[in-house]
């Protein structure tokens, strides 16, 4: 299976966010971050500026849940990233 | 039969011997505690845990009360407001109030024939006249008598009262003096320079001494600020030093739950040191008394009102103090021993003092007295002891209505205790009475005394012919079986008790006596099985 077109399939990073002073973040906190971390898992036919595997970050209110396999995935659009690392 | 109440009209006599009927029944429950000889009364309430509740209080027995009778009920509920107002503003004399009226209630119906709006109104002036007087004649409180104030008011427990006077002596006049439950069967007590906060802490997370399930800090930063913090970010500012020297940080401001949820995370989780407490009051008060907080604590106010920027708060902003404990309704901040900011201080109450003297509304008053002595004052705490739970809530009972005696006692001084005062009020000024309000007088203003008298066990005559001698202050101790004068026997009241309690008398007195109607909800009992169990239904509807 893999993604086509702009369509970009993505495992979102869940980790533990720590402020400058050593603040832990919760995630309600993390929520209200607008961007969040992820790994792409499969890029779609069309992309081009990033290859599978990559860290990105993508807009948090954009994309949809969905199950593979028994593992839930986000399915975002290539102009929903914003960085790639 | 929406809309439709059907009513119970009583009118003339009718009406007032049910409303008397009624105030004989609240008078007759609480005045067996009156005096030195008083007897407990035992109360069945649902709120207590075992469903007893032991009491020598009045306030407790007169709230305890509700009649099943609508219209006897209405005069027990005037009567409990009497109670609950003298009780709130002189924090004792409920059973002395409650007796008096009783006693104007009676002398009323005995005396008035016609003329009942005159009689009243010269009541009222009469009443005037009286506390004029006793104003004349109440002593200032010394450091001597305030042991013989406290245990007066405590039942004349002289544990008690000199646990009192203690205290008082310790945190001044200004002090703050609060009672709390001892986790011991001992009673104690601490004292201590700081301030209180009537606020606890937002989440229980924040507890590290599970004992007495409060928060403790020694050494503390305290960031003070009436902005609600809405983003845990805007305070990383003042966090960072905090947290890498693992610092105490106490935060007094408004937050929104997921800034207490991610504080309580970190304390939970990284062993921070750190308690949010919101601001105390409601606004304008909030907003002076948070400035009292910060002037005392050395803090930097932070206020929305002056538009202050939170995130440009830094570290020299926050306060220091010594050591904070923070229950789930109060908090308790003591001050550093060498405190900088004592010129300030000194200034604010200056500012306070003159305020006070400009201000004409009562409730302005007391809180700017409270500004100032939380302030100025240290703060005592009495942990009431007792080796059950009844035991320790009637100490409790005790102790609190004694230490709000004493308060009232330093506020307008005392007069000879036990009913003399005004016993003697109606024997000098009423000798010949001529008026009917006099001859009204003359008979309530001795209630207090026969009453004590009688719950000792002794019959009136005794006392009368003790007191040929005319001094204002001479009487008979019931407790020691003695003559002699009152003030040196420490048999003494606050003036501002007994002036409550008689002002509230004649108030709920005067209200009675001039009731010619009662309208009330038409209701039916009707008699269930043969236990006497009451079925009741209001015809409503």
């Amino acid at each position: 299976m893999k993604p086509i077109g702009k369509y970009i399939l993505i495992e979102p990073v869940i980790e533990e966010v720590e402020t400058e002073s050593g603040l832990l973040l919760t995630i309600e906190d993390r929520q209200e971050f607008r961007y969040r971390k992820a790994d792409v898992v499969a890029v779609g036919t069309d992309v081009a500026t990033m290859k599978d595997g990559d860290t990105i970050y993508y807009d948090n209110r954009q994309g949809y849940k969905m199950m593979l396999k028994n593992k839930q995935y986000s399915v975002i659009r290539e102009n929903d990233v914003v960085l790639v690392e | 039969m929406s809309g439709f109440t059907p009513k119970k009209l009583q009118f003339n006599d009718e009406a007032r011997e049910k409303l008397q009927n009624g105030i004989n029944k609240i008078a007759d429950a609480v005045s067996s505690t009156l005096g030195p000889s008083g007897q407990t009364v035992l109360i069945e309430s649902p709120q207590h845990t075992h469903g007893i509740t032991v009491t020598k209080d009045g306030v407790t027995v007169a709230k305890s009360i509700d009649l099943l009778d609508p219209t006897e009920n209405l005069a027990v509920r005037i009567m409990k407001e009497a109670a609950e107002r003298t009780a709130t503003s002189a924090g004792d004399g409920t059973t002395t109030s409650i007796v008096l009226a009783r006693a104007f209630v009676e002398a009323g119906f005995k005396y008035i024939t016609e003329n009942r709006t005159d009689v009243l109104r010269d009541m009222h002036e009469e009443c005037g006249r009286i506390v004029a007087s006793l104003k004349r004649k109440a002593k200032a409180v010394t450091k001597g008598r305030l042991k013989d104030v406290a245990t007066i008011s405590s039942n004349n427990d002289p544990h008690i009262g000199s646990i009192i006077a203690q205290v008082y002596k310790e945190v001044g006049k200004h002090g703050v003096v609060t009672v709390d439950r001892s986790m011991t069967s001992e009673t104690h007590f601490e004292t201590t320079k700081g301030i209180k906060v009537d606020r606890g802490y937002l989440s229980p997370l924040f507890i590290n001494d599970h004992k007495k399930d409060e928060c403790v800090f020694e050494d503390t930063h305290v960031l003070v600020c009436d902005a609600e913090i809405t983003n845990i970010l805007q305070i990383e500012n003042i966090l960072k030093p905090i947290i890498s020297d693992n610092q105490k940080l106490l935060i007094i401001a408004p937050c929104s739950p997921n800034v207490v949820n991610t504080i309580a995370a970190n304390v939970m989780k990284r062993d921070m040191k750190i308690c949010i407490v919101p601001p105390p009051n409601f606004g304008y008060r909030q907003h002076e008394l948070m400035q009292d907080i910060a002037l005392s604590v050395g803090a930097t106010y932070y206020s929305e009102k002056t538009g202050d920027d939170l995130s440009l708060m830094n570290f020299a902003d926050l306060g220091h103090v010594a050591r904070v404990i923070v229950g789930r309704d109060n908090s308790i901040i003591i001050k550093d021993e060498e405190s900088t900011n004592d010129k300030a201080i000194a200034e604010r109450v200056k500012q306070l003092q003159g305020a006070l003297e400009i201000t004409k509304i009562k409730a302005d008053k007391e809180f700017i007295l409270e500004r100032i002595a939380s302030l100025t004052g240290g703060i005592g705490v009495i942990y009431a002891g007792g080796n059950t739970d009844l035991e320790q809530k009637e100490l409790y009972d005790r102790i609190d209505d004694a230490v709000c005696a004493v308060r009232s006692a330093l506020e307008e001084g005392i007069l000879p205790g036990g009913g003399v005062a005004l016993w003697n009020e109606a024997a000098m000024k009423y000798s010949q009475p001529e008026t009917v309000a006099e001859k009204i007088f003359a008979d309530a203003l001795r209630a207090p005394l026969e009453l004590i008298v009688d719950n000792a066990g002794l019959s009136d005559v005794d006392i009368w012919r003790g007191n040929a001698d005319e001094s204002y202050s001479y009487g008979y101790n019931v407790k020691t079986e003695k003559y002699g004068d009152m003030y040196e026997m420490g048999v003494i009241d606050p003036l501002k008790v007994t002036r409550s309690a008689l002002e509230n008398a004649v108030s709920v007195a005067t209200t009675i006596l001039s009731t010619n109607a009662i309208i009330t909800m038409a209701r039916t009992y009707e008699e269930k099985d043969s236990n006497n169990a009451f079925n009741y239904t209001t015809t409503l509807s």
